[in-house]
């Protein structure tokens, strides 16, 4: 038996500790009705995570698709008769960026860092046993999986009409779900007149919005309750902040969604004459009550990644973090921003010009609070003692894209130059740095840090770099490119493109492929670290509660209550080179009822 | 040697600009671009720079290493924050400046129409001709350079969006709205082309034009991509010729006339041309640009939206009868009318009307030079003097058009 297989691992003191069945969360009973219906936060958190990466898959799919699309899309490749360019082309292409929008937005970056890291670590950071309301907390998976199913149901219909529609399309194919490629922004009047399956889409998108719905209460429930002794709202970790200030929006933003998607379904099913012009309605109100939800949820894909990266980069840097009560505060005054500049989506829609002027100075103060952040993080490293693991590259590379994502936000929101770049490249890569740079590398990041926690092993940390480097490169390939196309004047979601543009949508390929080898190189090393060694209860020396406690936790969490400590004081961890991970001496542990100070 | 590199150097271009070539004389864009691009620029350094130095200075050296340092410094946040703040506010008054003039078209506007519809544009010139002679480009947008041109936007399906690259401008084509944008466009006489356009005469005259493309960019279903058109710019002296050789060429697509039929058909058994009849049912005389005193909603001008308003859902803004009391029933909406056709009514109605110049357009939104907007100003300015002008004018489109159906 290699070492690394033996079944003993060390506690936070760093006495070895052998491992029994039934001691960790992860063996604590056995069936699959025991996950099927557990209660447990952390395997919720597990089971999320499977189905939300499956999703991540199927986005990426779509995404890899519609890039190998454009490979081909060059208008001069299009000739009579040919595929290129051809109805069918191009509805495919419309498909494959609808259905990457929405499962990418509503069952990946929504759900990527709340309800898997969310939820794996909420209560660990707060020294809980668990969420406040696990039952709801279970329930919100299923409706996540009832969202997906339903949204599963479209795409295994889409590929059904794609094999078997056509001429001699047997009868049952008209009941069975067509698809969508009205965008998943569902604007009207085209949602209204596409003969895709609109309705069967927003429902599954209003079953997922009540998942997010129900996780963001049980967090702000949890944070209010169950904060251990010892630790008041500015003793939390910040990571707890930023998914507070991210349930707040969930539960307030989410609902509107949810009323806009089903006045768009009587608007389809009952011709009610809100958003037909036909009937009197207004096409631009749709536009208002869909961003009205769905510019807030940018920041609740942004705001976790934020938090995770706060952690990483004061953890890895060993030294507190800088700043701690402005980073909280920006993390509620971005949700607070995020809920009225919802407008600047519509700078080019004819709404009054005095509107416009009002969204472009709301959506300016978004920057300050995100670029309080960043330099506080800058301020964080300085003087630090800077550990590059996997985690820290991840949160280092975050820094890079949201500065780019953030910094191209600015024309976009100045009036003048958006009316320029609206609606083209520049938009689509500007989002893709904010929301898939950003949020993917604070949650691979965040994976990677809480990875040891979550499974008791390690992973291989030469691979985590490489592939790091990898995905970064790809990453940027893939995006920075597309500014320049933006700027030149390449409007988005074409399926083909005029020659000129020709060079800027091959090196975009180019990066996606790379973007795809890196990705799959992160899930191999993942995969791979079920062999690896086994983790320490505190590999990086974070004094955060989940720290506190063995890789992988006890069923219960902790095996006492442990006590509120500034969660960015890392001097009474010490370095122990034989476990390689941080221990702790025991006389500074004022949870642990065995060693309590003498004095 | 050296002269030859040196020649080479030359002759590589690199993107001398961030932008495609700019035709537009009423560019607001490209300055404030430029000076965000810096901005960006110098915080992406300076960001980047920092990180990866202390991220190569500060290494840990020793794993069991920690750091002391200060964990907060109010001076420093407030500093940062403010030299953001005060950035951002040059950007945003830039931005909107800038915005304010791309949204008022002046008033010496060349006026034309853009019909946006699956999968392709329909351009009308004043003289009410949609050009869709023999030859693909007769069908493209042609406009004169160096004079402000006006396109009023409207949409017979869904949404769509006008993007003209080259000219810095953007505008959604929504459906059920006139929406309007406007550009003042350069000539640039080493790219341009010649070509030869058919005289009255039966001859050819040859005319010089540049060349870009207009693009869709708002998503609008599967030929999305190829709703792509070109967008002419000539000379003023060219564009008369082409300008007579497209009357030419699509001799029947006037819209003042096809606005007339429509008339004939559906509107003129209850509202005259001439200001009589007016008893029962308003007359079109003079009614297009007054002030019409819609009993439920305030005064309203009788403009674009209003009209398109009455027709689409006639009770909205009902008006009363010259000297009080209301008209007999109410008008039954038209939805078999497309935003065209309700456009080309207006036109017609337009010509009965001496309150505007045939081609000038009021829509709600339009903001005048001043900043004020065009439909308060008319609002406040021609609701008295019309009031005492005549008994009949006032009287809205809504109560005409309720009257028609009955």
């Amino acid at each position: 038996m290699s070492v690394a297989d033996r079944p003993i691992t060390t506690d936070i003191y760093g006495e070895e500790i052998e491992l029994k069945p039934g001691d960790n969360y992860i063996n604590h009973s056995k069936g699959i009705l025991s996950w099927a219906l557990t209660l447990d936060h952390k395997r919720i958190g597990l089971m999320y995570m499977v189905v939300v990466l499956a999703s991540f898959f199927l986005g990426g799919i779509f995404a890899i698709a519609l890039r190998t699309q454009l490979l081909f899309g060059k208008a001069s490749n299009i000739e009579d008769g040919s595929v290129i360019g051809s109805a069918m082309w191009n509805n495919l292409y419309n498909q494959a960026f609808t259905l990457h929008g929405a499962i990418m937005v509503f069952m990946f970056i929504i759900p990527a860092i709340p309800a898997i890291l969310g939820n794996v670590v909420l209560p660990l950071q707060l020294g809980a046993k668990d969420v406040a309301f696990p039952r709801l907390n279970l329930m919100s998976f299923y409706c996540w999986m009832g969202g997906g199913a339903l949204l599963g149901c479209l795409l295994i219909g889409a590929i059904m009409h794609l094999m078997m529609g056509g001429e001699n399309a047997p009868a049952f194919l008209s009941y069975i779900p067509n698809g969508l490629d009205t965008g998943w922004t569902f604007y009207t009047p085209y949602s209204i007149q596409t003969n895709t399956s609109v309705i069967f889409a927003t429902m599954g998108a209003f079953v997922l919005g009540f998942s997010s719905i129900l996780t963001g209460l049980n967090f702000i429930a949890t944070i209010h309750m169950l904060k251990p002794k010892g630790m008041g709202w500015f003793q939390m970790p910040l990571f707890l902040w930023a998914l507070y200030a991210t349930a707040v929006i969930q539960i307030l933003a989410t609902p509107v969604l949810a009323i806009t998607l089903l006045l768009l379904a009587a608007e389809n099913m009952l011709g009610i004459g809100i958003f037909d012009p036909k009937l009197g309605g207004d096409p631009v109100l749709f536009q208002h009550f869909f961003w009205f939800y769905s510019h807030p949820a940018v920041y609740i894909m942004i705001l976790p990644a934020l938090g995770v990266v706060s952690e990483i980069i004061s953890v890895f840097s060993r030294k507190h973090i800088f700043g701690y009560k402005f980073i909280a505060y920006s993390s509620l005054a971005i949700a607070l921003f995020g809920f009225i500049v919802w407008g600047h989506h519509m700078f080019t829609s004819g709404q009054s010009p005095m509107i416009n002027a009002l969204f472009s100075l709301l959506t300016m103060s978004v920057a300050i609070p995100s670029a309080i952040k960043v330099f506080n993080w800058l301020a964080t490293m300085w003087k630090g003692r800077i550990r590059l693991d996997t985690p820290m590259l991840y949160a280092m590379g975050f820094i890079w894209l949201f500065t780019i994502g953030g910094l191209t936000g600015l024309p976009l929101a100045a009036l003048s130059t958006d009316i320029y770049m609206h609606d083209t490249y520049f938009v689509v890569a500007h989002f893709h740095y904010v929301m898939v740079g950003s949020t993917l590398f604070a949650f691979l990041g965040g994976m990677y840090y809480w990875f040891p926690k979550m499974f008791g092993r390690m992973y291989n940390e030469k691979t985590g770099k490489w592939a790091w480097a990898v995905t970064f490169i790809g990453f940027n390939v893939t995006f920075f490119i597309q500014f320049i196309a933006g700027t030149q004047g390449m409007p988005r979601r074409y399926a083909t493109y005029l020659d000129q543009y020709t060079i800027y949508h091959h090196i975009s390929t180019g990066g996606s492929y790379i973007l795809t080898i890196g990705l799959f190189m992160v899930l191999a090393n993942w995969i791979m670290a079920k062999r690896g060694k086994r983790a320490p209860a505190n590999p990086w020396g974070g004094n955060q509660l989940e720290w506190h406690t063995n890789s992988p936790p006890p069923h219960e969490n902790f095996k006492y209550d442990p006590v509120g400590t500034d969660p960015y004081h890392y001097h009474d961890w010490k370095y122990d080179e034989k476990i390689d991970g941080y221990v702790l001496d025991p006389d500074h542990d004022p949870g642990n009822p065995k060693h309590k100070p003498a004095h | 040697m050296d002269t030859t590199f040196l020649n080479l150097l030359a002759e590589v271009k690199p993107p001398s600009t961030w932008f495609p070539t700019d035709a537009s004389a009423s560019n607001q864009v490209d300055g404030l671009a430029y000076f965000i691009l810096i901005i960006c620029g110098i915080f992406l350094v300076f960001n980047a720079g920092l990180m990866v130095f202390f991220a190569v200075r500060y290494r840990q050296q020793k794993k069991q290493d920690t750091a002391t340092g200060a964990t907060h410094n109010t001076a420093l946040e407030v500093f940062w924050s403010v030299i953001p703040a005060f950035i951002l506010a040059i950007i945003f008054i830039w931005g909107f400046r800038g915005f304010l003039v791309q949204a008022t078209p002046p008033d010496n506007s060349y006026d034309i129409m853009v019909t946006g519809k699956k999968w392709e544009w329909i351009f009308t010139y004043p003289n009410g001709i949609s050009a869709r002679g023999e030859g693909s480009d007769y069908a493209a947008l042609h406009v004169p350079a160096d004079q402000p041109v006006r396109l009023t936007l409207q949409s017979q399906d869904v949404l769509h969006s006008v993007f003209i690259p080259q000219l810095r401008v953007k505008k959604d084509v929504v459906p059920g709205r006139f929406n309007q944008m406007w550009f003042e466009a350069h000539f640039d006489e080493k790219t341009a082309e010649a070509v030869e356009l058919p005289t009255e005469d039966g001859g050819t005259v040859e005319v010089k034009r540049n060349t870009y493309d207009l693009f869709c960019t708002e998503y609008c279903g599967t030929n999305h991509s190829t709703m792509i058109t070109k967008v002419y710019i000539y000379q003023p002296d060219d564009y008369e010729k082409w300008y007579a050789s497209m009357a030419l060429v699509s001799p029947d697509k006037n819209m003042i006339l096809h606005g007339q039929q429509l008339y004939d058909q559906k509107c003129k058994t209850c509202h005259s041309l001439d200001g009589s009849g007016t008893a029962q049912y308003p007359t079109w005389e003079g009614l297009y640009g007054t002030t019409n005193h819609a009993t439920s909603v305030g005064p309203k001008t009788v403009d674009d939206l209003y009209i398109i308003e009455s027709i689409r859902n006639p009770g909205a803004a009902l008006a009363p009868k010259p000297g009080g009391g209301t008209y007999p029933g109410g008008m039954n909406s038209f939805p078999e009318l497309s935003d065209r056709d309700i456009r080309s009514i207006i036109e017609f109605m337009k010509t009965a009307s001496d309150k505007v110049d045939a081609d000038e357009d009021l829509i709600y939104g339009d903001l005048n030079n001043d900043g004020t907007l065009k439909g308060e100003a008319e609002g406040e300015e021609g609701g008295p003097e019309v009031e005492t002008e005549g008994d009949d004018a006032p009287e809205g489109g809504a109560e005409a058009e309720t009257d028609a159906a009955q």
